[in-house]
């Protein structure tokens, strides 16, 4: 309804106007009355209910207030059509308000309880409204058995005018209680708006809140998920690292003992080879020391050994000869000799005038017995 | 020169290197050391002949030694003046003093003359060792020293050599002097140094070709007394002769078998010079060539029987050898246009000769056995060679300015010597044997 008023104000004032004016005219009406018809000391105050006195009222009077009647009637009629009008009007602004009205309730729901108490203060609203068209509707009772006990009964005039100063009393009563009540409709309306556009910003607040607290949600789930495969990843990584680690540890625990093990081989080896080496080496120096004494010997037997003329190429003498430490020879030997007996002779005066015989650069070489083989080619 | 030195392979060397801190010993080869020595320094071998301790009229008997020794070829006599001492017996001998020298023998002695007797004592000392290798006391007229000196070099050679040494024997040969008008011929003997020359036989007739009787009491020679040639065989110590073919024509080149029971001559009787073989108990004589061509120069092998000979059939001289009258001849000498004057060794194994080459005719020595050959003379004029009776030396005449002389030459190979000789022309030289 307060909607309604809302959406057609100038409807609504159109028809409070009305009212206004057709209260007047009945307050004027009365007015125009003669005093006299006014009981004496009777007061308004006292009746609801009319007394209806007999009393003599002319004819044309009746024409007059009949008249008036009939024109209250229209009028009431067309107010009434236009508030029908106004209400299905309403109605239906209703139901697409309530249609839309549908679409937010999801928001309604979350505002609920406020919702419920502006659906009581409507009720509330409805009932005074109900009560005020009960009102109207009484007063309307009231003016047609006003009508009717004037059409029937003059004598009632003053009860009549009674019950029509009540009326008018009631009708100023009324439009003061409708303009009341319209600036309650309009402080209501106004705290409906202030409440629907606080219940929509708490609405669109608590949106943005669930919306923000999904988000915080989401992004702590998110967050949790990734802290999550984040430690599952570190301790993936960590368990991965670990048994590298430990991987690596043993892989270079036993390539140090490999190493360990290949060194020790390795060192054995180059031990060995290095006994072997000078193994070789003193054999070598010693091969290369006898080579070299032997042919020191031979140079200085050679260079000592004047052989004879005549010596036939196939001669050979081969003695043996005997040596002191100090290379003195002691004793030659004749093993065998094809030559002649100067050749021979020659041979072994080559190896005494030798004497004494060089000695080997190494003494472990040196051989007491040594063995010569002469060839005049 | 070669120097191989072996280290033979069979030698083990027991190092022990489980003795660490302790000298690694060496423990030598079972197998001695093993060198070779070849080449050397070919020489005569140096030897000391130092001067005898002896006095008066003797010849020195030292240098006849070291002359004879030098002759052969086989030894280098140390100059006197090199020695470092003059001992003359053992008891002066300082060997010491002589190791450092050249010498690798010495010889010493002393002669002590005894009336007419020299009382000669020498030594033969091997340096190196100092070890006595010969000494003897030899007594002997006092005229005879120089034999003294050739018995000791002979005693000396056969010591050191281990073969006889010649040098007591001696040479025959034919000197020519004079004028053409007035020319005498000579048959001479001498030492194998030429020393001592005394005259066989002289004649105003050209004598050749002189060849000794094995026992060295005969000499058979050809002689053109009468214009004609003969041959001769003259009995030394007598002096007796008588002629032994008288044949027409050539009568030449007598040569005394090694038995002595023959003599194979030249004779061109048959018209061409052949070769003939004289049995000198039957007088029976065979002829051994018949080729139509010259054959001469004949000269026995060692065997008796078989013949070496000079001859052209080919048309140039070339030594053959033939083993019996009707044998086939074998030529012997090849790779040379000239080969004449055969003279077969001692041993049989070598064939001294006269080759010509484009510088003249020299004095060779080709063995049998391989044929080899190598010059023994250095003249070019030289004539046929006669070995010693030891074959160490052959003895040649040579050519020396307007006249020649007698050269003796190691049959190895060697310096000739020349023997001291006086002027005039001699040749024909043919050494005679052993003196036993």
């Amino acid at each position: 309804m307060w909607r309604m008023l809302t959406r057609m104000p100038g409807a609504m004032i159109l028809a409070v106007l009305l009212h206004v004016v057709l209260v007047l005219a009945i307050v004027f009406s009365e007015l125009w009355q003669p005093e006299s018809v006014k009981p004496s000391g009777g007061e308004a105050a006292q009746l609801p209910t009319p007394n209806i006195e007999a009393e003599s009222v002319s004819s044309e009077a009746i024409e007059r207030q009949a008249e008036r009647m009939r024109e209250q009637r229209e009028n009431r009629e067309r107010e009434r059509t236009e508030a029908e009008r106004a209400a299905e009007q309403a109605a239906a602004t209703r139901r697409a308000e309530e249609a839309r009205a549908q679409q937010l309730a999801e928001v309604r729901k979350e505002r609920e309880r406020e919702a419920a108490e502006q659906a009581e203060r409507l009720e509330q609203l409805r009932k005074e409204q109900q009560e005020v068209e009960a009102e109207r509707e009484q007063a309307q009772k009231e003016a047609e058995q006003a009508r009717k006990e004037a059409a029937e009964a003059a004598q009632q005039r003053e009860a009549e005018e009674k019950a029509r100063q009540e009326a008018a009393e009631k009708a100023r009563q009324a439009a003061e209680e409708k303009a009341r009540k319209e600036a309650e409709e309009k402080a209501r309306r106004e705290a409906e708006e202030k409440a629907r556009q606080e219940a929509e910003e708490q609405a669109r607040q608590e949106a943005a809140e669930k919306a923000r607290r999904e988000a915080e949600e989401k992004a702590r789930q998110e967050a949790e998920e990734k802290a999550r495969q984040a430690a599952e990843e570190e301790a993936r990584k960590e368990a991965e690292e670990k048994a590298r680690r430990e991987a690596e540890e043993k892989a270079r625990q036993e390539a140090e003992e490999k190493a360990a093990r290949e060194q020790a081989a390795r060192e054995a080896r180059e031990q060995a080879l290095r006994d072997q080496m000078a193994a070789e080496q003193q054999a070598r120096a010693e091969s290369d020391a006898l080579s070299k004494w032997a042919a020191a010997i031979q140079s200085k037997v050679r260079d000592n050994w004047q052989r004879p003329r005549g010596a036939r190429p196939g001669w050979t003498c081969t003695v043996t000869v005997k040596q002191d430490a100090d290379g003195r020879v002691r004793n030659v030997t004749v093993v065998g000799c094809d030559g002649d007996r100067l050749f021979e002779r020659s041979v072994v005066q080559a190896i005494e005038a030798a004497s004494p015989l060089p000695k080997p650069e190494i003494d472990s070489i040196f051989q007491e017995e040594l063995r010569f083989n002469f060839k005049p080619e | 020169m070669t120097v191989l030195a072996f280290l033979h392979r069979s030698h083990r060397w027991l190092v022990s290197t489980a003795l660490a801190g302790m000298l690694a010993f060496v423990t030598p080869a079972q197998a001695a050391l093993e060198i070779d020595i070849s080449g050397g320094t070919e020489t005569g071998v140096p030897i000391a002949v130092v001067p005898f301790d002896q006095s008066g009229e003797v010849a020195d008997l030292a240098r006849i030694i070291g002359d004879d020794l030098a002759r052969s070829g086989l030894f280098a006599p140390v100059a006197r003046d090199v020695m470092p001492a003059r001992p003359a017996s053992p008891q002066q001998l300082r060997i010491g003093d002589w190791r450092a020298g050249k010498a690798r023998y010495l010889v010493m002695g002393q002669v002590e003359a005894d009336g007419d007797q020299l009382r000669t004592r020498f030594y033969l000392i091997d340096v190196s060792s100092g070890e006595r290798l010969a000494g003897s006391q030899i007594t002997a007229n006092a005229s005879a020293d120089r034999s003294v000196a050739h018995r000791i070099s002979d005693i000396i050679y056969e010591e050191l050599t281990g073969e006889r040494g010649a040098f007591s024997t001696r040479i025959a040969y034919v000197t020519e002097r004079g004028s053409v008008d007035n020319r005498t011929y000579t048959l001479q003997i001498a030492d194998s140094d030429g020393a001592n020359p005394r005259t066989v036989l002289e004649s105003p007739y050209p004598l050749m070709s002189p060849s000794w009787s094995p026992d060295g009491g005969q000499l058979a020679y050809v002689s053109f007394e009468g214009n004609r040639s003969a041959i001769w065989v003259q009995d030394l110590s007598t002096g007796e002769r008588y002629q032994l073919t008288d044949y027409r024509g050539i009568n030449g080149a007598p040569a005394w078998s090694p038995r002595g029971d023959k003599i194979a001559v030249t004779l061109s009787k048959g018209g061409n010079p052949d070769i003939y073989v004289i049995d000198l108990d039957t007088r029976r004589t065979v002829q051994w060539t018949r080729s139509g061509s010259i054959e001469t120069e004949p000269t026995w092998f060692p065997d008796n029987r078989s013949l070496a000979f000079t001859s052209d059939r080919f048309g140039q001289p070339q030594v053959f050898r033939k083993a019996g009258p009707d044998e086939r001849a074998r030529r012997l000498t090849f790779d040379t246009s000239y080969a004449a004057g055969p003279r077969i060794s001692p041993d049989g194994d070598r064939l001294a000769l006269v080759v010509r080459d484009d510088r003249g005719f020299f004095v060779a020595e080709q063995s049998l056995d391989d044929g080899k050959r190598q010059l023994l003379s250095r003249g070019g004029g030289e004539e046929r060679p006669s070995y010693a009776p030891n074959g160490a030396m052959v003895v040649y005449a040579a050519q020396s300015g307007s006249g020649s002389v007698l050269k003796i030459s190691p049959a190895i190979g060697g310096e000739p010597q020349t023997l001291s000789y006086d002027r005039g022309k001699v040749r024909d030289p043919v050494w005679g044997p052993f003196n036993d």
